[in-house]
C-alpha cells in the first residue's frame, strides 16, 4: 500500500503562498524604510484585526462555536498586561506572552459553563459571561475600576517611542500572520480532519470515533491565547484604557465579526479580504468611528444575505483559486483524476 | 467464553415502548441478521449499541465490559463500528477524507495521517471505491455513498460492524455487488450484525436471524428456521423467504 500517498498543493497554490510569502517580507522590512512611522503606526489596527478576524474565523467558520464573547480574552489581555507590567514591573513585551497564557487558562472554566449550550445560546451565553468579566474589571478596585489606566513610560521598560513603535509593529504582523498561520496548520492537521468532519456532520463524525467537545475545546483555548495576546498588543499600540473599551463587545467581536462575514467566514482568505475592506473604509471615514460601525455593519447584513460566503465566494465563483489549500488529494495506482481545487465551502445552514 | 456483544434487558421508549426488554448475544465471528416489519425498534436497538441513543434501562457490554453510559465515539474507538441507514457523509469532504476520518480517529493505537493512509486505502479498496478516492463525497450516488459508509467503518478497524439496512434502495446487481464486499469483511474475521429488508441478500451472508416486533424479539436461530416460523411468519406476511 506503500505505493499511495497524499499531495495537497498545486501549482496555484504554490503561486499564492509565494504571494503571500513575499507580502509578509515586505511588510516585515517596512519599519526600515518607513522611517517615520506614518504607515506603520496606522497599519498596526489593521493587523490586529486580522489576528481578531482570524480566530474568530476558526470558532465560529470551522468549529461551529458562534461567539460574540471575544472581547473577554481582548479585555483579560489588556488587564493582564497591565498587572504584570504596570504593578509588577514584569518586561512588557514578556507580559503579552503572559496576557495569552491567563486568557487560554481562563477560557476552560469558560468553556465549562458555555459549552453546555447551542447554537444561538451559546453565541448569547459568551457575550453574558463577557459582560461578567467586564463587571469584574469595573467592581475590583486592583484593576482600577472605572477608572481609565494608562501604561506609564516605566511599565514599557525604558525602551525609546521608536523602538516601542517598531516592536508594537512587528508584534502585531506576528499576531495577524501567526493565526492566518494557525489557522492554516489547525486545518491541515488531525484536529482540522476531525473539524471539518463535525462541520459536514457531527453524528456521522462522532460514530467514527470523532470527539467533538475535544476538538472543539482545543480550538477554543487557542483561539482564547491569541486572542488574548491580540488584547495585549492592542494595549501597546494604545496604551490608555478603561473596562468599557476594554472589554467591548462592539470593537473586539462586532466589528471583527462584521469584517470576517464580508470577507468571508468559513475559508482561510476571507479575513484578508474583509481587513483590507474595513482599511478603505476606515481610510474614508477617518474621524467617524460610529459611521464605521454603521457602514461596516450594513455591508455584513447585506453580504450574509445575499452572499453568505463573502467576498471570497463570490471572487470562488469565478476563479477556483485556493492560497492555502487543505484538500488531501490521494495519488497511487487505481485511484480516478483529481477532483477540481475547492476550497473549504461554508456550510448552507448556520452552524449548530 | 465472554460474548463479543451483549444486550441485556435493554428498554427504550419515545413515550411508546420501542425497544422492550431486549437480551442479545454475538459471539466473535458470528453474522447475525435481524429481521421485522418497519417499526419494529431494529433501527433503535442499532442506535442503542452503537451509543446514538442511551437505553432507559438494561445494558450494553462489549467483551464483558459495560460500556451503557458511554459516548458513541468512545464505542467506535473500543472496536464498534457501524453503518448508518441514512448515510452521513462529510459532502464538503473528498472520498478518501472521509475514509481517513475512520482511519485517524477509529480503533486501536492512534495514528497520525501518514500512518492512516495505508488504512483508508485497503480500506477503499475493500469497499471498491478507490478509483472514486478524489471524488467530493457530495457528489456521489446512492451506491457510491452507501459504499464509502461501509468503508469508513471498515477504516476504523472494528471489532464487530454494525450495517443498517445497507442494501436498500440498491438495485439487484448492485445488491449482490455489495453482499460479496460484505461476505468478504466477515470471511476476514469482522463480526457482522445486519439489520436488512432484503432477505435474500441477509441468508447469503448471516449465520444466525433474531426476528423483531413491537421492539421484542419474536424468534432467533437459524435463518432459514426463523424464517419459515409462523411468527415471523405473521408479521412478515405476504413476504416469503427465498
Amino acid at each position: 500500500m506503500s505505493e499511495h500517498r497524499v499531495t495537497r498543493s498545486d501549482r496555484q497554490s504554490r503561486f499564492g503562498l509565494a504571494t503571500f510569502a513575499v507580502l509578509l517580507a515586505v511588510l516585515a522590512l517596512l519599519p526600515w524604510w518607513d522611517s517615520d512611522g506614518s504607515l506603520r503606526v496606522p497599519l498596526v489596527a489593521i493587523l490586529y484585526y486580522l489576528a481578531l478576524a482570524q480566530m474568530w474565523n476558526l470558532l465560529a467558520g470551522f468549529a461551529g462555536l458562534v461567539s460574540i464573547g471575544q472581547q473577554m480574552f481582548v479585555g483579560i489581555g489588556v488587564y493582564t498586561l497591565l498587572s504584570f507590567a504596570e504593578d509588577f514591573g514584569v518586561d512588557p513585551y514578556l507580559s503579552v506572552l503572559l496576557a495569552g497564557l491567563v486568557a487560554a487558562v481562563l477560557s476552560l472554566p469558560v468553556a465549562a459553563l458555555a459549552f453546555r449550550l447551542r447554537g444561538g445560546y451559546f453565541a448569547i451565553g459568551t457575550w453574558v459571561i463577557a459582560e461578567v468579566f467586564r463587571l469584574i474589571a469595573l467592581e475590583s478596585g486592583f484593576l482600577g475600576g472605572a477608572n481609565v489606566r494608562t501604561m506609564t513610560r516605566a511599565s514599557l521598560g525604558g525602551y525609546s517611542v521608536d523602538t516601542r513603535n517598531t516592536v508594537t509593529y512587528l508584534l502585531a504582523l506576528g499576531l495577524a500572520a501567526g493565526a492566518t498561520a494557525i489557522v492554516v496548520l489547525v486545518l491541515r492537521s488531525r484536529l482540522g480532519l476531525a473539524l471539518r468532519s463535525i462541520r459536514d456532520n457531527a453524528e456521522g463524525a462522532r460514530g467514527l470515533g470523532v470527539s467533538v467537545t475535544r476538538a472543539k475545546l482545543v480550538v477554543w483555548v487557542i483561539s482564547a491565547f491569541w486572542t488574548g495576546m491580540t488584547g495585549a498588543v492592542i494595549l501597546l499600540h494604545n496604551p490608555s484604557t478603561r473596562a468599557e473599551s476594554a472589554f467591548s463587545v462592539l470593537r473586539w467581536t462586532a466589528l471583527v465579526v462584521f469584517i470576517a462575514i464580508i470577507g468571508g467566514v468559513g475559508s482561510t482568505t476571507g479575513p484578508i479580504i474583509g481587513v483590507v475592506i474595513y482599511w478603505c473604509v476606515r481610510e474614508f471615514l477617518e474621524d467617524a468611528e460610529e459611521w464605521r460601525f454603521i457602514i461596516l455593519g450594513l455591508i455584513a447584513a447585506a453580504m450574509a444575505v445575499a452572499a453568505p460566503r463573502g467576498v471570497y465566494g463570490l471572487l470562488q465563483k469565478r476563479w477556483t483559486v485556493q492560497f492555502f489549500p487543505v484538500r488531501r488529494r490521494l495519488v497511487g495506482p487505481g485511484v480516478g483524476a483529481p477532483a477540481p481545487p475547492d476550497e473549504i465551502r461554508t456550510p448552507s445552514q448556520p452552524p449548530k | 467464553m465472554t460474548p463479543l456483544l451483549e444486550v441485556v434487558n435493554v428498554d427504550k421508549s419515545f413515550g411508546v415502548k420501542v425497544v422492550d426488554a431486549m437480551s442479545l448475544q454475538v459471539n466473535e465471528r458470528d453474522a447475525l441478521g435481524i429481521v421485522g416489519p418497519n417499526g419494529a425498534g431494529k433501527t433503535t436497538l442499532l442506535n442503542l449499541i452503537a451509543g446514538d441513543l442511551s437505553c432507559d434501562r438494561g445494558s450494553i457490554l462489549i467483551e464483558g465490559e459495560d460500556i451503557t453510559r458511554t459516548s458513541s465515539d468512545w464505542r467506535c474507538r473500543r472496536g464498534l463500528a457501524r453503518t448508518a441507514q441514512i448515510p452521513r457523509p462529510f459532502e464538503g469532504m473528498t472520498v478518501f477524507e472521509n475514509v481517513l476520518v475512520g482511519a485517524v480517529f477509529g480503533a486501536g493505537v492512534p495514528m497520525n495521517e501518514a500512518q492512516a493512509t495505508p488504512v483508508a486505502v485497503e480500506a477503499l479498496e475493500r469497499a471498491n471505491l478507490l478509483a472514486a478516492a478524489n471524488t467530493r463525497a457530495g457528489a456521489l450516488p446512492l451506491l457510491g455513498r452507501k459504499r464509502m459508509e461501509l468503508a469508513r467503518a471498515l477504516a476504523t478497524r472494528p471489532k464487530i460492524l454494525l450495517l443498517d439496512e445497507i442494501a436498500g434502495g440498491l438495485t439487484e446487481a448492485e445488491v449482490l455487488e455489495l453482499v460479496e464486499t460484505i461476505k468478504a469483511i466477515g470471511a476476514s474475521g469482522v463480526t457482522i450484525v445486519w439489520i436488512e429488508h432484503i432477505v435474500h441478500a441477509l441468508l447469503a451472508v448471516v449465520d444466525r436471524i433474531m426476528a423483531m416486533s413491537f421492539g421484542t424479539k419474536i424468534a432467533e436461530g437459524d435463518p432459514a428456521e426463523v424464517m419459515a416460523s409462523p411468527e415471523v411468519q405473521e408479521v412478515y406476511l405476504g413476504v416469503e423467504p427465498e
